[in-house]
C-alpha cells in the first residue's frame, strides 16, 4: 500500500489547521468584539464556503492562481510561486475552504466569555492584548479545540477544492480522497476500500481521543 | 473630593431616559447609591470607572480630570486606578485564587498580597479554583483582588446581593474593615437598607436617572416623614403581670413584652397592628 497520499493528507491538514488558527484568532476576536460596520459583511463572506459547492471555490482559485491571472502572474513573476497544481496552492485553497470551520467556533467561544471578565481586566489596569492572552484565550480552550478539530477533519475530507486546484500529482497534490477517487475510477475497488477504511479508522480515532481528553478535562 | 457632572442617555425596560447627575463626595467617604432597577445606578459606576462614556459633562477625582467632554479628555479605565467589585465576582476561572491576586497586583503590588490575604481571611483557599468556592468566599477574593492595586476609588455594584444573610453580614464586616484600614473612598450600589445603614456615611437615591433624595444616614432614614422611626408590631397577647399592664408583641420575627399604661392597655385589642416607639431610656411606648 502506498502511504504517500495519507502522509500528504495529514501534512496538509496539520499545516492548514496551524496557519488557519494563527489567522483566525485575530479575525475571530475582531468579529466577536469589534464595532466596525464591516463585521456583518465579513462574516457573510467568510461563511460562503459553507454553502458554495467546493468545485466553485476550486474553480475560481484555479483561475486566480493561474499564470494568466493578475495575482497568479504576479506571484509567479515576483515571488516565483506556482500555486496552481502545487502543495502550496492546496494549503491556501484548504485554508479558504475551512475558514468558517475555524472562525465560527472561535467567535462563538469569545462571545461566551462574560463581559465582566474583560471589564475586570481593564479595571485591573491590563491592556487589551494582555486581557486577550491571559483571560480570553485560556477561557476559550473548548472553542479552540472544537475549531481545530473541525478544521483538521474538514481538510482531511476535502475533495472538490483539492481536485480543482491540485489535480492528481503523486507526492505533491494526490491526497487520500483523490487517491480513493482515482482507484474507484480505475475500478480498483479493493485498494479504494483499504484506503477508505484506513482513513475512516484514523479520523475516528483522532476525533474520539480528542473528545475523550476534552471530556476528562471538563470532569 | 470626587466631582461628577454627567449626562448620558440610557435605555431601561420602560424606555429611554436621561441620566443627569451633579454630585460631589468627599475622599474617604462611604457613599451608597440606591433606587429602583433601571434608574442608572450601575451605569453611573461604569462611567466613573471609564467602562462607559458619558454623552456630556465631566468627572474629576481630587482635581485630576478623568473625563471632560468639552476639553476632550477621556482617561482610559486602566489609568483611572479604580477598584470595581462586580455583582458576579468576575474571578478568572483559568487561574487559582492566588494567581487571580498576582495577575491583578502585577510586579509593583505583589508584596501587598500577603497583607490582603490576611485581612480578607482567604489564606485557606489560595490554591483553589475560584469556581470551587462558596459565594461569600468568592466575594472576599474578589474584594481582595479589587484592593490589591491600591485603588483611589472602590466601586461596588450590588456586591452582596447574591449572598445569603450570614455571608452578607460577614462580607459587610470585611468591607468595613478594609474601608477603615486603607482609608478608601467607596461608592456602593445596593438595595439593602441595613447594609446602607451599617456601612455608609451618605446615601443617594436615584430615580429615572435623577437624584431623587440624598443625605446622611440620619437625614435619609430617621428624619423622614415616613414614620421610619417607628417599629410595626402586632399585639399577640394582653396580660397583667405583677400588677403591671403588659403587651406581648411580635416585631418582625421577634417576640417582646412591653409594659404599658392603663389607657394604652385599654385602647388596644389582641391581634391589632400597632406602631411602637423607643425613647431615650430604651422604653417602648405604643403609638396607636
Amino acid at each position: 500500500m502506498d502511504w504517500s497520499p495519507f502522509i500528504l493528507t495529514f501534512k496538509l491538514a496539520c499545516i492548514t489547521t496551524l496557519l488557519l488558527g494563527l489567522i483566525s484568532i485575530p479575525v475571530a476576536y475582531w468579529l466577536a468584539y469589534g464595532k466596525s460596520k464591516f463585521r456583518t459583511i465579513t462574516e457573510a463572506i467568510l461563511g460562503m464556503p459553507l454553502v458554495l459547492p467546493p468545485t466553485v471555490i476550486g474553480f475560481y482559485l484555479l483561475l486566480a492562481f493561474g499564470n494568466q491571472s493578475l495575482l497568479g502572474g504576479w506571484l509567479n513573476n515576483t515571488l516565483g510561486l506556482h500555486l496552481a497544481f502545487s502543495f502550496s496552492g492546496l494549503v491556501i485553497g484548504s485554508m479558504i475552504y475551512s475558514f468558517p470551520f475555524m472562525v465560527y467556533p472561535l467567535v462563538s467561544g469569545f462571545r461566551n466569555i462574560p463581559l465582566s471578565f474583560r471589564e475586570s481586566g481593564r479595571v485591573l489596569g491590563k491592556s487589551e492584548l494582555n486581557i486577550f492572552y491571559h483571560i480570553i484565550l485560556p477561557n476559550s480552550k473548548q472553542a479552540l479545540l472544537t475549531a481545530a478539530i473541525l478544521s483538521f477533519a474538514h481538510t482531511i475530507g476535502e475533495f472538490g477544492v483539492v481536485l480543482m486546484i491540485g489535480g492528481n500529482i503523486p507526492n505533491e497534490t494526490r491526497v487520500a480522497s483523490i487517491a480513493i477517487y482515482d482507484y474507484v475510477e480505475s475500478l480498483n475497488y479493493s485498494m479504494a476500500n483499504r484506503y477508505s477504511l484506513f482513513l475512516l479508522g484514523v479520523t475516528f480515532f483522532i476525533l474520539l481521543s480528542v473528545y475523550f481528553v476534552n471530556r476528562k478535562r471538563n470532569g | 473630593m470626587v466631582r461628577l457632572n454627567i449626562k448620558r442617555e440610557l435605555h431601561a425596560s420602560s424606555g429611554p431616559f436621561q441620566l443627569v447627575i451633579d454630585l460631589s463626595f468627599e475622599k474617604g467617604s462611604f457613599t451608597s447609591i440606591t433606587g429602583p432597577s433601571g434608574s442608572g445606578k450601575t451605569s453611573l459606576l461604569r462611567m466613573i470607572s471609564g467602562l462607559m462614556r458619558p454623552d456630556d459633562g465631566s468627572i474629576l477625582y481630587d482635581g485630576e480630570v478623568w473625563f471632560d467632554k468639552h476639553d476632550r479628555i477621556d482617561v482610559s479605565t486602566k489609568k483611572r486606578k479604580v477598584g470595581f467589585l462586580f455583582q458576579d465576582y468576575a474571578l478568572f476561572p483559568n487561574m487559582t485564587v492566588l494567581q487571580n491576586l498576582k495577575y491583578a497586583a502585577g510586579k509593583e503590588n505583589e508584596e501587598f498580597i500577603d497583607e490582603l490575604v490576611e485581612v480578607m481571611d482567604i489564606e485557606g483557599f489560595l490554591e483553589k479554583n475560584p469556581n470551587l468556592l462558596s459565594g461569600g468566599q468568592q466575594q472576599r477574593v474578589a474584594l481582595a483582588r479589587a484592593l490589591v492595586r491600591k485603588p483611589k476609588l472602590l466601586l461596588l455594584d450590588e456586591p452582596l446581593s447574591a449572598l445569603d444573610a450570614y455571608n452578607r453580614e460577614k462580607i459587610q464586616f470585611y468591607l468595613k474593615k478594609a474601608y477603615k484600614k486603607y482609608n478608601l473612598t467607596v461608592l456602593m450600589v445596593t438595595h439593602n437598607a441595613p447594609e446602607i445603614i451599617r456601612l455608609s456615611d451618605v446615601v443617594i437615591k436615584l430615580e429615572n436617572g435623577k437624584i431623587a433624595k440624598q443625605g446622611t444616614i440620619r437625614d435619609f432614614f430617621y428624619k423622614a416623614e415616613d414614620n421610619n422611626n417607628y417599629l410595626n408590631a402586632e399585639v399577640i397577647k394582653k396580660h397583667i403581670t405583677d400588677k403591671q399592664y403588659c403587651l406581648t408583641l411580635l416585631i418582625g420575627d421577634q417576640i417582646i413584652e412591653v409594659k404599658v399604661s392603663d389607657t394604652e392597655f385599654q385602647n388596644v385589642e389582641e391581634a391589632a397592628k400597632v406602631k411602637i416607639q423607643v425613647n431615650e431610656k430604651l422604653e417602648f411606648k405604643t403609638v396607636y
